[in-house]
């Protein structure tokens, strides 16, 4: 077992690396296309025209775009991602600072809607038509319907504005915090909020693909070997189900990460949304840049997670 | 993997010919989804009739009247913090939002549908290139790219509109590209290339068609989400700009003030919630109403045993013939406000040692009787409305759950026709043996992976110490069904169920598997129930036979006698179409007309219209079973005594 | 009259021949360079077909029957090889195919009746096409020809407006045979046509073939696992194993006196025919890797005579037209 895995792991690794020039390059060509000069677009309409020369000097602006290309990622491989000129820091240090925080909040918040979407689908299944099959498809349904961001509001107004439950924003507290449970206050929120929204995609499709699957032969072929229903329903059904879902989960990595940027706004956790979104508003071009590439790549090595589980998972995969 | 075991068999049984409800009906008969449809319109309507309403201004501003609290008079929902009207405001956000939504779907499924439906039909270079450049698109997360996008192009509605649609384009591109390659591969599209038409005119007539009720699904599940998208980067100050308002910019502006005044922020909310649930009910109405798995009452778990009436449950006890002892059984499935009676009564009893065949064409309800013996139809919609089968003094009809449980694979055992969709993809073969075993008896799992091993040897697998570690896919046809028969021996049954179980194999592998099972019953002495539809196997392994027609037993009787005197013009005519491969027999001889169907049977005869021996009476009255002599009996009113 | 040009069709040289045909899949090099792998599905296939005569190819699952059936209409294009008929070439290495001038010629007639017909799509709109796009008919002459067609295969016209699902299986298959007909073909490809039919229907479709070919004096190759329904309809069998032919022979001799061992195996385990069988339980029913092929014959595995020459060497097919063998120790 263990040769064929890593074989399948090695070879999805190296299968990334065109992944990744490809994400570099749309990336640039992204930034390549602001109309005018970028260096005044990244600069901002205040810049002086010294700064603006200097700026495309700096960018090897007046070199060709393929050389521009190569200078650039061959910066970002030394982990050069330029400056951020609004908070005159480099790049790199800024992801540095919030990369953690929105691994924790899009984490925890991954984990749970991963939990929760398969338990909602599996009892929902088993008990099509029923009434916790009703109550609970109308909760999915309401999550899915819900802006992320007014549920944020929401869950603030109530909690902590109303009841003074929970604190409204932030990751730690400003006075005396720091520590673990302090944290995890801050956490229960925004990491609550963003679950319940993802959750919905999940337990849809568990419940979609848990009655595709109960009604396969090889599920016939369990009921008529004697296999008890319980068993029937957590061991084959659910391993079958489970193959159509894991890269699903996968995907679903890439909705917690973006809607992470409405709910680290609106509780102004101190992640890369709400890094982006500033820097979007303030036109801080470079700084976008480098956030969406390591986000991205984050993504991507996600992705590339879920795709090891299911080859352990399901047999049928080759390398 | 997609094969599913209800499908083929309802379609058998109903597909052909039956009504088709529209899906228009189906969605108004989906009540949620109706609702969906309502409020909807409703919401729609307000939109398109806002300019000619009596509001102020939405970009008025009055700062004298600043945040007044909504159910005031003039200002329904109260004012913002510049003394906005927020009815006003929301009313024309809505067109905004509605407008904005609709775009960007209109656009991503127009783009997204064009290339996956050309990266399926094409395939190959075409379809490689493609996908690789959707496949990046989807290697950035959902709002992110949407958020590059919108930071170069700059802060505005219509660039919001088109980083949505843009992000939004994988999706159908996917879609329409899975569907796509399936169609591709049906073999009309080949006839089409017979028929003289070009791959333009195959793709615009031929696919089209079949892949817009996928366009319709896609867009209908995704223009909430599309919606909720522009309402969010609205919200983040980077779609619509001030003072313009749509509803994702209202909930941005109001969120600052949600100690002091929370109602400017719900409103917009609560508009967003409503018009996005609504378009989702529908839209998940809209896909159910469109999928055609639907129609045959699937995607409806069948449960862990067939519904059985109370009549049948409590059908009383008599004196019981043979091994197993059938009476009377009746299968019907509920379907559309219809009845189809699959099975009509049949009543048989197997010796021990005996092997019984029995026969028939497809929808003759022989897979339906053999599945309703343990509760195996698929229920919903299949029902056991009556009949008694008795095992060892016992109606299996009557009895508890759980002691059923421990007769199936165990005394009573199954081998089913297609052993890739009948063995579970994902566990090795021998770990399926030994749970077989484990089910039924308390035996460690080492123990029962000996014993395991052991069974696949005596199906004469080879190398089966090593093949027990083996996944069913890697597997050929054969071994496969050595494998399925190897489990159905697991628990020394008194009586092996086989439906059809060489049907799917090559006619060399049917030779060994016939062998094999002759075998095994010779040694075992096993009773075997033998269900297939070629005369050929009957005489190979059977005793006795039943023929089946219409959900009844014609005919039954000893093998070669029936095949030399068969007394039902049904199998008589049956065995005569059968070209023989021992001589040639110039024309064949055919059956005319087709089975009668089976929500519509006649009172009379069920072959009277396609009998060349059909008399008045034949159609009058239900046909009783005729003795030709003690083991042989017919459903037919001429049917001579044999002696 | 639009039925089919007698005349032209007695021409004894008027036939089907296929050479030296090869069909792999896969294959090709990757970007590397390194060479994929290739599944020979077909390996040097070589038979005709004579006017007006049915040539049966049986053989069993994954020995290229429907291969050799899809290249002969043009739906896949051989590897290499030749394939000609009345002596013009229908596909020559390295030229592309005229699809249209083809399915003039040369029609196919498909194993799933269902399958093969547009869900969505009329019998009207079905028939048409062909009409339209290979007869370039008017109106006028459509409305005829669907009409006759309709008759030839025993439907009433009214069926024309109904959509696919509304047939049983039977007729939807004399539906595909009337689109294949509608081209006024000299050749019809049948691939397993009654195989998903049941018996009684199976009949039906059988007999209705049979006087078709009376009528319009067509050429068919019939491609079947059905050992009854090749003794009963074609005039001559080629019997198919791993690609290759290894036996062809009148119906007659064939199944009076096959000679390969694969043969005698097949007839053997044909059930019910009351004999009792010879072929035991052991699994031995296994084909050889089709991404490598063996050197020799590919039977060898499975043979009671196989010798070392039998491993070595591939048999090369020898005889005559009355009957051909590939095997070096051929039965008597």
């Amino acid at each position: 077992m263990a040769t064929p895995l890593w074989r399948y792991v090695g070879k999805r690794l190296l299968l990334l690396i065109p992944v990744l020039f490809g994400l570099s390059l749309i990336v640039f060509f992204i930034m390549a296309l602001i109309p005018g000069d970028p260096a005044q677009a990244i600069l901002g309409s205040y810049a002086t025209p010294e700064n603006v020369a200097r700026l495309n000097a700096q960018l090897g602006l007046d070199k060709s775009l393929p050389q521009q290309y190569l200078t650039w990622l061959g910066n970002i491989f030394q982990g050069d991602f330029g400056r951020s000129y609004n908070q005159n820091r480099e790049v790199i240090s800024i992801i540095a600072e919030r990369f953690g925080a929105t691994l924790i909040l899009a984490g925890t918040a991954l984990v749970l809607c991963s939990i929760f979407g398969l338990l909602a689908g599996i009892i929902s299944a088993s008990r099509q038509y029923g009434l916790v099959d009703k109550a609970i498809t109308l909760i999915v349904l309401i999550g899915i319907s819900m802006p992320a961001f007014w549920l944020g509001l929401l869950m603030i107004m109530l909690f902590a504005v109303e009841w003074r439950l929970l604190p409204a924003s932030g990751m730690f507290s400003i006075y005396g915090g720091g520590d673990l449970p302090d944290l995890i206050r801050h956490l229960i929120l925004p990491a609550g909020t963003l679950a319940f929204i993802a959750t919905g995609v999940i337990a849809r499709l568990t419940r979609a693909s848990m009655l595709e699957v109960l009604r396969q032969d090889f599920i016939r072929t369990a009921r008529a070997k004697g296999v008890n229903e319980r068993r029937v329903i957590y061991r084959h059904a659910f391993k079958a189900a489970l193959v159509s879902i894991v890269p699903v989960i996968g995907i679903q990595a890439g909705f917690v990460l973006g809607g992470a940027v409405y709910i680290e706004t609106v509780f102004q956790w101190p992640g890369m949304g709400s890094m982006l979104v500033n820097a979007i508003s303030t036109r801080d071009l470079l700084l976008v840049q480098g956030g969406v590439l390591v986000i991205a790549a984050a993504y991507v090595l996600i992705n590339l997670a879920a795709d090891v589980v299911q080859f352990i998972l399901d047999p049928r995969v080759t390398a | 993997m997609t094969t599913n075991a209800q499908a083929p068999l309802l379609s058998r049984l109903f597909g052909r010919r039956h009504s088709r409800t529209s899906p228009l009906a189906l969605l108004v008969r989906n009540r949620l989804a109706a609702a969906g449809l309502v409020v909807l319109c409703l919401v729609v309507f307000i939109a398109l009739i806002t300019p000619w309403l009596p509001l102020p201004d939405p970009n008025a501003t009055q700062p004298s009247d600043r945040l007044i609290p909504p159910f005031t008079t003039g200002h329904w929902l109260g004012t913002d913090q510049l003394g906005r009207d927020i009815l006003s405001r929301l009313l024309w956000g809505t067109r905004v939002s509605l407008v904005v939504g609709i775009a960007a779907t209109l656009v991503a499924a127009l783009i997204g549908s064009t290339i996956g439906i050309v990266a399926g039909y094409f395939g190959k270079r075409v379809d490689s290139t493609l996908m690789r450049g959707i496949d990046m698109m989807m290697a950035f997360p959902y709002i992110l790219l949407a958020l590059a996008i919108v930071a170069v192009l700059g802060p505005g509605l219509l660039n919001a509109l088109y980083a949505i649609a843009i992000v939004n384009i994988p999706f159908f591109a996917r879609n329409v590209r899975g569907v796509t390659v399936t169609l591709r591969n049906r073999e009309f599209v080949d006839a089409a290339l017979l028929s003289g038409k070009n791959h333009f005119l195959i793709l615009v007539t031929e696919i089209l068609p079949n892949v817009l009720p996928v366009i319709v699904i896609t867009m209908s599940t995704t223009v909430g989400w599309m919606i909720l998208e522009t309402a969010g980067l609205s919200f983040l100050g980077l779609g619509a700009q001030p003072p313009q308002a749509d509803l994702g910019s209202m909930l941005g502006e109001g969120r600052r003030l949600i100690s002091t005044a929370p109602f400017v922020s719900t409103v917009p909310g609560v508009m967003i919630f409503i018009l996005v649930m609504s378009i989702n009910l529908l839209g998940d109405g809209i896909r159910d109403a469109l999928d055609p798995r639907l129609k045959a009452g699937a995607l409806r778990r069948p449960a862990a045993r067939t519904r059985t009436s109370v009549e049948a449950r409590q059908a009383s006890q008599y004196e019981q013939r043979g091994v197993l002892d059938v009476r009377a059984l009746r299968t019907e499935f509920h379907l559309d406000n219809q009845v189809h009676r699959a099975v009509n009564g049949p009543t048989f009893s197997i010796e021990a040692g005996e092997c019984l065949g029995i026969i028939g064409e497809s929808g003759s309800g022989k897979s339906v009787t053999a599945m309703s013996l343990l509760g195996l139809v698929a229920s919903p919609p299949g029902m056991i409305m009556g009949g008694q089968v008795n095992y060892r003094d016992t109606n299996l009809l009557g009895i508890s759950d759980n002691d059923l449980r421990r007769y199936r694979g165990g005394e009573l055992a199954y081998i089913f026709q297609d052993p890739l969709s009948t063995l579970h993809p994902l566990f090795t073969v021998g770990d399926q043996l030994v749970e077989a075993m484990r089910s039924h008896y308390a035996i460690s799992y080492t123990d029962a992976w000996k014993k395991a091993v052991t069974l696949l040897e005596e199906v004469r697998i080879p190398n089966a110490a090593n093949r027990a570690h083996s996944y069913p896919h890697q597997l050929s046809g054969g071994m496969r069904q050595r494998v399925s028969i190897a489990m159905a021996l697991a628990n020394e049954p008194k009586l092996i169920i086989a439906d059809e179980p060489t049907t799917a194999l090559d006619v060399t592998v049917q030779a060994q598997i016939l062998a094999l099972l002759n075998r095994l019953r010779d040694d075992k002495g096993a009773s075997l129930m033998f269900i297939t539809h070629d005369f050929g196997v009957v005489r190979q392994v059977c005793h006795r036979v039943a023929v089946m027609y219409a959900g009844e037993i014609v005919e039954i009787g000893p093998v070669e006698e029936i095949l030399a005197q068969p007394a039902h013009p049904y199998t008589r005519r049956l065995i005569s179409c059968v070209p023989d491969v021992e001589r040639k027999t110039g024309k064949l001889e055919e059956i005319p007309g087709l089975p009668p169907q089976v929500n519509n049977l006649p009172e009379g005869c069920k072959f009277a219209d396609r009998c060349d021996m059909v008399a008045d009476q034949c159609r009058q009255a239900p046909i009783e079973l005729k003795t030709m002599n003690e083991r042989h009996q017919a459903r037919c009113i001429f049917a001579k005594e044999v002696v | 009259m639009t039925a089919l040009p007698t005349g032209s069709t007695m021409q004894a040289s008027n036939h089907l021949a296929v050479s030296d045909l090869v069909k792999q899949f896969g294959g090709g090099r990757s970007l590397i360079g390194r060479e994929l792998p290739a599944v020979h599905a077909v390996r040097k296939l070589a038979f005709h077909v004579e006017a007006g005569e049915i040539l049966g190819i049986v053989g069993e699952s994954g020995c290229g029957k429907s291969t050799v059936a899809r290249m002969l209409v043009g739906l896949d294009a051989p590897t290499s090889g030749r394939i000609e008929l009345g002596g013009s070439p229908l596909a020559e290495p390295g030229k592309p195919i005229h699809r249209r001038a083809l399915a003039n010629r040369i029609q196919y007639v498909f194993q799933d009746p269902l399958s093969s017909l547009n869900p969505r799509k009329t019998i009207r709109q079905i028939l048409t096409a062909p009409l339209v796009y290979l007869k370039h008919m008017d109106k006028e002459q459509i409305e005829t020809r669907l009409k006759e067609l309709m008759e030839q295969v025993n439907l009433r016209a009214e069926f024309l407006s109904r959509y696919p699902h509304e047939f049983s299986g039977g007729q939807a298959q004399r539906i595909g045979v009337a689109r294949a007909l509608a081209a006024e073909p000299e050749v019809l490809v049948l691939d397993e046509p009654v195989s998903a039919l049941d018996v009684s229907v199976q009949a039906q479709v059988l007999n209705l073939l049979q006087d078709l070919r009376k009528r319009f004096n067509l050429t068919y190759v019939f491609i079947s696992h059905d050992l009854g329904v090749v003794r009963n309809l074609c005039d001559r069998v080629a019997v198919m194993y791993f690609g290759r032919i290894v036996e062809t022979a009148d119906t007659d001799t064939l199944f009076s006196n096959p000679q390969h061992h694969y043969t005698r195996l097949l007839l053997d385990s044909v059930p019910g025919t009351g004999k009792q069988l010879s072929v035991g339980d052991q699994a031995n029913a296994e084909l050889p890797d089709p991404l490598k092929p063996p050197p020799g014959c590919a039977f060898a595995a499975r043979c009671p005579a196989a010798t070392d020459q039998c491993r070595q060497t591939d048999p090369e097919l020898k005889g005559t037209d009355a009957h051909a063998v590939a095997c070096y120790h051929p039965e008597k």
